[in-house]
């Protein structure tokens, strides 16, 4: 067979269309160039053009967390590469599968500070699995072949690959086989079969257990077994805020969210339980609250992917290092069936006191909480397959607290970086993947503004995307903080907003807005009756706050609770 | 506690940065660090040597295994084991006194033994006089730790004016 010569540029091509790659999210520039020029050769490839770079990263995240695909984002050199860097650190901290190529200048330039030459692989050392500068063509092909397993294989994550304008646009042979990755490491061997009899047997022998769901059940695609574990031993679920949709939230045993803004009846239970098992989470701190102080009296069990998250924050007693669905499996036939009627009986003891001080269930002042936004967008969608992707904030805790996600992949959130202006490239990037999925992105007005113009991008691809601000007037969740610990004093957290409708409008999307309680239930109906994309701007109380709260360096037990129905709430002070 | 870890690496560009960007991550400061290539050009080793505790051990362990290019980790608290460490050292007893003797005004000593060794042997020459040592950092082998027998500093001299 006669060789198949290409150059650089369009190798990178070449191999993205192999690796099943046909959406990549993209801003053109100086070093890319050539790249951009080879990419009119492959109509297969479909590129969205972004706004600003750092669109086009949470887009190729938003893309894989809905899909379980690798996504992709593309860039130029300098100023590109660096826009890129807090989607890349997104990515990094979640463990999302997203390969970003970058130009780079002539490499014969480099180290000269030449015109948009930055070092980026240095840049994005710690906040990538791995990263690459190429600078021959023929180096190309293994860089982005190893690139995709680096990123999608064992724990997930960023991979950056920095191709040099020479490198595109040089020549040579292009062998897709000789391409293939291999390494002198070795693979992590699985666990032993005497260390997961150990955990089945603390799993068959607890009183009071529970199970720590993480975003490793969604990542392993574990959610049967997990089920299967929960329905055959009756242990109770709680989840981290990424690993909402790994167990249904309709299900008995699922008790809802854990940590500072958990369910009460759910950090109470974790310091009462007398074995936890940690499944695919990392005892992040916005989930142990104290480590002094966190579950004192319970055996603890670890199954998790990265041997460095073992032992990390929490010592645990029996760890299993293996692919959760895996090693589930191999556990799954050991466990003994059981009912665990006392202990049940216990948390729900602790329910009922919290659910008096639940916010759906205050007496209507008529006033507009997001609560009920978040609430009644539930209810609108819950007989479909919505997709929401939230951003980060008051209205972040809230979605988790009051959308119940029933599947996988079905919330999409900046959870360890916490990254303002997510959700709105996110949820157009989740649109790509799932192009039948109604989606829904849930941001604050502080958020919003600092991605808004990817509104620009859902009208030029012309995306159904439903955009709901949850309008407050303040950076809110910082407000909060400044209400509880800094005697409310609000410095630098006021907004005075645009008008979120006329800016939607001058995009060309559908603009509407919401006040009352009683507009709710229509607007939602309405909004999801177009066909294309919508914003709508509900105006919230503005100075309602997140419940209950564990205030940072307390004890998970130790939480701030929402005021009695009789004593007046925050918002009315 | 002061810690020899030594690794097997392939020997690629940019895995050193690799190495200390890990450390840096945990604001380790870095004692000494080596890296030479093997006889197999495709493998390095790199010792170094960093003051931490059994936690950190366990988190700069797991943190450098997810470097792609590392092939093996091994650490050792035991500093008569087997990292070799060599010193160039400059010994001069003070103002004039050995010209008027005719003994040299410095004594020029390279030195190599494991790091303990080497540590006394520096101690005994600043008790003798004023010392300046430029030392290599520890080089070790990715062996088991312990297998190395104990080694004493060979000593040879380069003076001044012989």
């Amino acid at each position: 067979m006669e060789p198949m010569i290409r150059n650089g540029a369009e190798i990178i091509w070449e191999c993205l269309l192999r690796e099943g790659v046909r959406t990549v999210f993209g801003y053109p520039g100086g070093a890319i160039l050539p790249a951009y020029d080879a990419l009119t050769k492959y109509p297969d490839m479909h590129h969205v053009l972004v706004r600003h770079e750092q669109g086009a990263a949470h887009m190729a995240d938003g893309y894989a967390r809905a899909s379980g695909r690798v996504g992709v984002a593309v860039a130029t050199s300098g100023p590109g590469a660096t826009n890129l860097v807090t989607g890349i650190a997104t990515a990094m901290l979640d463990s999302s599968p997203v390969v970003f190529i970058t130009g780079q200048v002539n490499s014969k330039l480099i180290g000269s500070d030449a015109f948009q030459e930055i070092d980026i692989t240095g840049i994005t050392l710690p906040i990538t699995k791995h990263n690459y500068l190429v600078t021959r063509a023929q180096d190309v092909a293994p860089a982005l072949r190893e690139a995709f397993q680096i990123a999608a294989s064992g724990r997930p994550g960023p991979v950056l690959v920095d191709i040099t304008k020479d490198a595109q646009s040089a020549f040579c042979e292009f062998d897709w086989d000789a391409a293939a990755p291999h390494r002198l490491r070795g693979e992590q061997p699985p666990p032993l079969a005497t260390t997961i009899e150990e955990a089945a047997r603390l799993i068959n022998r607890a009183k009071r257990p529970l199970i720590l769901a993480g975003h490793g059940i969604i990542l392993s695609a574990a959610d049967r077994e997990l089920l299967a574990l929960a329905e055959r031993a009756d242990i109770p679920v709680a989840v981290t805020l990424l690993g909402i949709g790994g167990f249904p939230a309709s299900h008995p045993l699922n008790l809802g969210m854990m940590g500072m803004h958990g369910e009460a009846w759910v950090n109470v239970a974790i310091q009462e339980a007398d074995l936890l098992i940690a499944l695919g989470m990392r005892f992040d701190d916005r989930v142990t609250g104290s480590l002094k102080t966190y579950a004192p009296t319970a055996k603890k069990i670890h199954i998790e992917i990265d041997p460095a998250e073992i032992n990390k924050n929490v010592p645990v007693d029996v760890a299993l290092i293996g692919d959760l669905k895996g090693v589930l499996q191999q556990m799954l036939p050991q466990i003994q069936s059981t009912r665990h009627a006392d202990w049940h009986e216990r948390i729900r003891a602790h329910k009922g006191e919290s659910a008096v001080r639940d916010i759906q269930n205050l007496p209507d002042d008529g006033h507009l909480y997001a609560a009920h936004v978040i609430n009644d967008l539930w209810r609108a969608t819950s007989s479909g397959e919505a997709i929401v992707v939230s951003d980060v904030g008051q209205h972040q805790m809230w979605e988790a607290q009051y959308f119940r996600h029933e599947r996988p992949r079905s919330l999409i959130t900046s959870g360890g970086l916490g990254t303002m202006g997510f959700a709105l490239p996110a949820a157009i990037g989740a649109k790509m993947a799932c192009p039948d999925a109604e989606v829904w992105a849930v941001v604050g007005d502080g958020g919003f503004q600092m991605t808004q113009a990817e509104m620009a991008t859902i009208v030029q691809e012309q995306l159904g995307v439903k955009i709901a601000i949850i309008n407050n007037g303040y950076l809110g969740m910082v407000r909060q903080w400044q209400e509880f610990f800094h005697e409310g004093r609000y410095s630098a957290t006021p907004l005075l907003n645009p008008d979120f409708v006329k800016l939607a409008e001058a995009h060309g999307i559908h603009g509407c807005r919401v006040t009352q309680r009683e507009q709710l239930e229509q607007t939602v109906r309405e909004a999801r009756a177009i066909d294309g994309p919508v914003l709508v701007d509900f105006q919230v109380e503005q100075e309602d706050a997140v419940y209950p709260m564990i205030p940072a360096g307390k004890a998970l037990h130790e939480m701030i609770r929402r005021p009695s129905p009789i004593a007046e709430t925050a918002g009315d002070l | 506690m002061r810690t020899f870890f030594v690794m097997d690496v392939e020997n690629r560009r940019g895995v050193l940065e690799r190495i200390a960007s890990v450390l840096r991550r945990r604001m380790l400061q870095i004692e000494t660090i080596v890296a030479a290539p093997t006889q197999d050009p495709a493998r390095a080793v790199v010792t170094f040597v960093v003051d931490t505790d059994d936690y950190g051990i366990q988190r700069i362990t797991t943190g450098l295994a997810k470097i792609i290019e590392v092939i093996s980790i091994h650490h050792t608290l035991d500093a008569s084991g087997p990292a070799i460490e060599s010193a160039i050292v400059h010994f001069s007893d003070g103002a004039g006194s050995g010209r008027a003797s005719g003994n040299p005004d410095s004594l020029l000593i390279h030195a190599s033994g494991n790091a303990q060794a080497l540590d006394r042997f520096l101690n005994l020459l600043k008790q003798a006089g004023r010392v300046d040592a430029a030392r290599t950092g520890a080089e070790a082998w990715p062996e088991v730790p312990g297998q190395h027998e104990h080694r004493e500093p060979e000593i040879g001299r380069n003076s001044h004016g012989h």
